[in-house]
């Protein structure tokens, strides 16, 4: 009888357990209602310039194996002309892409033409969500810029601690600078140093003779060659470089500054519904995890990326405005003119 | 030809009327947006979004005293590269033609190797093998020679640097377009000069030379625009330290760090550039004025003579090692070296340990990868076959029919290269998104196929005007008075005696098309991805250069074995142009 009932028991105490599994989390249900609609429409044109970026070829497959039916296809235009191209395909009814993952400033062109598509956060995340333009535009991650250097050149006792330790003459010639100025702007932005102590750094910096780079992939090929020993980049770079053997370290220079990067979607968008259900899956937990692998996600407790700058104790300045963000803008502008590399500042 | 296409009706229409009317719809439409668009004040907003009328660019520009710089630096640039070009290219040409250098085919197919080698890939190379700092043939000299200050002693990143890869970059191309003026050029005139007294120097500067002048100042003109307008080299190598010319400038103008970007300045840049290329095309066109005294292929047959080198040819061979090692050797074992690492890395014993073609297995797995194979290998041979039947017309109608409107459309195709591929990428953009009956172009292979044909034949029809000047009219006029129709002519006696440089344009073309990354990337959308903006893509904002040297790895193979199908096909062509010839010889004896 004792065996019967211990049995019952048992049994009842499984199929509980067994239910509450089952039971899908909060977002699932949220996305799940949108599936119907986005199957239908099959397929999700995302434009991004690294699939990583939207949890590389895993993270896809995760998706499409979660919402089978629908296609994820990659676009890879250039932020420099997404604007433009957007503006232009929506003028004449033909756009050829769905969503974009990007910069807020990359994205405030195509919110001036109204060209963005305004969602309600919560009809795809049930979490608490940053959004910018009136919830035309959904943070996905905190894309942390600043110093890194070469492991193999420089003891890790040597290496830069503070931005003034960029000035020492050891770094002459071996200094890897963005020409945009991106990295060192929110010094001067986010008010860290005044205008007199920030503009001498800017001067002095370029006084040590830098390797100009244009671009996060060439300063990255040139670190890790140790064709500069300490350079600008980002920590998502310096993470897929770490990972592959490559000498190199990041910094987290005080106070590093967290770029935000997000997602949207066109209101012409030929697949809304999959766009919508992507972005979603993008904001999940399951989203961020596979964005996670790849240094790509938000900094909130439970990531790598957040752990990362607890064990560096380093102080984040967090982009949380579009005035913020063109703040900064500006200043690089100025940085840009003054070190002269690029001369592009309109008269 | 005598009778001109008005006689012959449809045919007429065919052969020039149609050629014409595309080469107008190819080129008119990007020149009125660039013009438009440089009277507009485009700041902030994009080309015919309705500025106002305005000066502003120009004022703006010609006010500025870095304009001034950029056209000094940016005709410094174009002329030191096409003269070294040129002058390599000329040599190579006539130890290849007219010496008897041992394993001539297999050096001209050493010569042709870098046309496979995109320009990008060429730089990159260049920067790892000669940054100041860690350039691997700086770490060799210095341990030879240990300069002051610890860097250099060469510097890749200086204009000098540019001026030097550039030259190379440009010599396979040069080659090809003079190459034909070298192997069809009668040695009896040669001969004739020796039978005077005069020595082979006296020979050389007196007949050959001038006989060769039309195709040197074609190439030369033709490399000197294209000079003034190219962007890879200068931009991976010359940006990054602040050495700009037009083309880079331009670039910036049209990819701001943040906004919408400023096709009005890019726009009156172009133009400027523009006023360069007719000045050229003036210069040109004077030149070429009286093309028939440069004729040299006749009805006669002859059997070209060779220089004997001798021990010269020791000297000759080390010279062509020489250039091979540079152009090609060194920049594709770089290549293959950062392919073989997952991170760029001087080379080593622990980097040697390093190696693995996971680069190679990535590549090979992406979708995207065999997605732009596919329309890689679609697309080149169509422009390719397009771009030569269209400037083979035009060529020919410009050469034997001179009337305004031949030299109006020949005009048309050489001032296409004046228009930067950038500003052009972005003219087709609007006409295929603006013009609702052409929008089912847009985002498909198409428009890349006509982006490709409009930035090359400037290049195609060149070559063609040269090979078509040295073919002496009198073969055609036998045939029209034996009542050859001008299909007859052109068919029968014209195009087999111009298939080698038909079959090298086409070569050329299709190469090129493999290669053309500015364009496919400015008309990228997610149904037409090709090689080239793959590779674009990834090095713009991938996480490393390993993959981008794979995917040229890749690409330079698949150029190479389209070049040596080509080689194939060309030395068949020798064959037939032989049987042209004698075509045209035996027409010419009928009428007679």
């Amino acid at each position: 009888m004792r065996v019967q009932w211990s049995l019952i028991v048992t049994l009842v105490a499984t199929a509980f357990l067994c239910s509450g599994a089952a039971r899908a989390a909060p977002w699932e249900d949220l996305l799940q209602k949108l599936y119907p609609a986005a199957k239908q429409e099959g397929e999700v044109i995302f434009n991004t310039e690294r699939e990583e970026e939207v949890g590389g070829k895993e993270g896809v497959a995760q998706f499409q194996k979660r919402y089978p039916g629908i296609k994820v296809t990659f676009n890879g235009l250039a932020g420099a002309v997404l604007p433009s191209r957007m503006v232009l395909e929506a003028k004449t009814g033909h756009v050829t892409i769905d969503a974009f993952r990007s910069d807020p400033s990359r994205a405030a062109p195509m919110v001036e033409k109204d060209l963005l598509l305004k969602i309600d956060p919560a009809e795809i995340t049930e979490q608490p969500v940053q959004t910018f333009f009136d919830d035309r535009f959904f943070k996905l991650g905190d894309h942390i810029t600043n110093f890194a250097y070469n492991s193999a050149f420089v003891p890790a006792a040597a290496r830069p601690k503070t931005y003034e330790d960029l000035l020492n003459p050891r770094w002459q010639r071996r200094l890897i600078l963005d020409a945009r100025g991106g990295e060192i702007a929110h010094l001067l932005s986010d008010k860290v140093w005044d205008e007199a102590k920030f503009w001498d750094f800017v001067n002095k910096l370029k006084a040590q003779k830098p390797i100009w780079s244009t671009r996060n992939t060439e300063a990255m090929v040139k670190l890790s060659s140790g064709e500069g020993y300490v350079g600008t980049g980002s920590y998502a770079a310096i993470e897929e470089l770490k990972r592959q053997g490559a000498p190199v370290d990041f910094l987290f220079l005080s106070p590093s500054l967290a770029q935000a990067r997000g997602g949207a979607i066109l209101r012409a968008a030929a697949h809304p519904n999959a766009a919508k259900l992507f972005l979603g899956w993008l904001l999940s937990p399951e989203g961020l995890k596979a964005r996670d692998h790849y240094a790509v996600g938000t900094i909130t407790p439970g990531t790598t990326l957040y752990d990362r700058v607890q064990a560096a104790g380093a102080t984040i300045i967090y982009e949380k405005s579009i005035d913020q963000i063109l703040a900064r803008d500006d200043v690089a502008n100025k940085i840009t003119d003054t070190w002269g590399v690029l001369s592009t500042r309109k008269d | 030809m005598p009778g001109g296409p008005a006689r012959s009706g449809a045919a007429g229409f065919v052969l020039f009327a149609l050629p014409a009317a595309i080469v107008a719809y190819l080129v008119v439409p990007p020149l009125v947006l660039l013009v438009v668009s440089s009277f507009n004040s485009t700041a902030d907003q994009l080309p015919l979004e309705g500025g106002a009328w305005s000066l502003a660019n120009y004022v703006r520009i010609l006010g500025s005293a870095d304009t001034y710089v950029l056209l000094q630096r940016s005709l410094i640039y174009a002329f030191a590269t096409v003269m070294i070009a040129l002058t390599i290219a000329a040599l190579l040409v006539w130890l290849i033609e007219r010496t008897d250098l041992p394993g001539r085919n297999a050096v001209l197919g050493l010569i042709m190797l870098p046309i496979a080698i995109p320009a990008m890939a060429k730089a990159i190379g260049w920067s790892l093998l000669a940054n100041p700092n860690v350039g691997l043939l700086n770490l060799l000299i210095r341990n030879f020679y240990q300069p002051e200050d610890g860097f250099g002693p060469l510097n890749i990143y200086s204009l000098g640097g540019i001026i030097f890869v550039s030259a190379l970059s440009q010599v396979p191309s040069v080659v090809l377009m003079i190459a034909g003026a070298f192997r069809s050029f009668d040695p009896a005139l040669e001969e004739a000069g020796h039978m005077s007294g005069a020595h082979w120097l006296q020979t050389q500067r007196l007949i050959a030379l001038p006989m060769l002048k039309p195709a040197l100042f074609a190439a030369f003109i033709y490399y000197f625009a294209y000079g003034l307008e190219d962007f890879q080299i200068p931009a991976i190598l010359g940006m990054n330290a602040g050495i700009h010319v037009f083309s880079t400038r331009i670039y910036l103008a049209t990819h701001p760090a943040n906004g919408l970007p400023d096709f009005g300045l890019a726009s009156s840049y172009s133009i400027l550039l523009l006023v360069l290329a007719i000045i050229l095309i003036l210069v040109y066109r004077r030149m070429v004025r009286k093309a028939e005294s440069y004729a040299v292929v006749s009805g006669r047959g002859y059997r070209p003579a060779r220089t004997r080198l001798g021990r010269w040819k020791y000297l000759a061979l080390g010279l062509i090692g020489l250039y091979v090692l540079l152009s090609t050797a060194l920049p594709v074992l770089t290549l293959l070296w950062v392919s073989l690492q997952r991170f760029v890395t001087t080379p080593s014993i622990q980097a040697l340990g390093r190696m693995t073609l996971a680069n190679f297995a990535d590549v090979l797995q992406k979708d995207q990868f065999r997605e732009a194979l596919f329309n890689t290998l679609l697309v080149a041979p169509i422009v390719a076959t397009a771009t030569m039947a269209l400037s083979t017309l035009v060529a020919w109608y410009n050469a034997r029919w001179k009337s305004p409107g031949a030299t109006a459309v020949d005009f048309l195709t050489f001032i296409s290269l004046a228009v930067p591929t950038v500003v052009l990428g972005l003219a087709i953009l609007y006409v295929y998104l603006g013009v609702p009956v052409l929008r089912p172009v847009y985002g498909t292979i198409w428009i890349l196929v006509i982006a490709f044909t409009t930035r090359y034949i400037t290049y195609a029809t060149r070559l063609m005007s040269a090979a078509i000047i040295q073919i002496h009219k009198a073969l055609e006029e036998a045939a029209d008075v034996s009542g050859a129709t001008p299909w007859q002519v052109l068919s029968r006696i014209t195009v087999p005696l111009l298939l080698p440089s038909l079959i090298n344009g086409w070569m050329w073309v299709a190469i090129s098309s493999l290669r053309e990354a500015t364009l496919a990337v400015m008309l990228l959308t997610p149904g037409n991805i090709v090689l080239a903006s793959l590779i674009w893509s990834q090095w713009q904002e991938g996480s490393g250069y390993g993959s981008v040297a794979a995917m040229t790895l890749l690409t330079v193979g698949l150029t190479s074995g389209l070049m040596l199908m080509g080689r194939v096909v060309f030395g068949n062509a020798l064959t037939v142009r032989s049987e042209g010839r004698r075509a045209g010889a035996q027409l010419g004896r009928e009428s007679a």
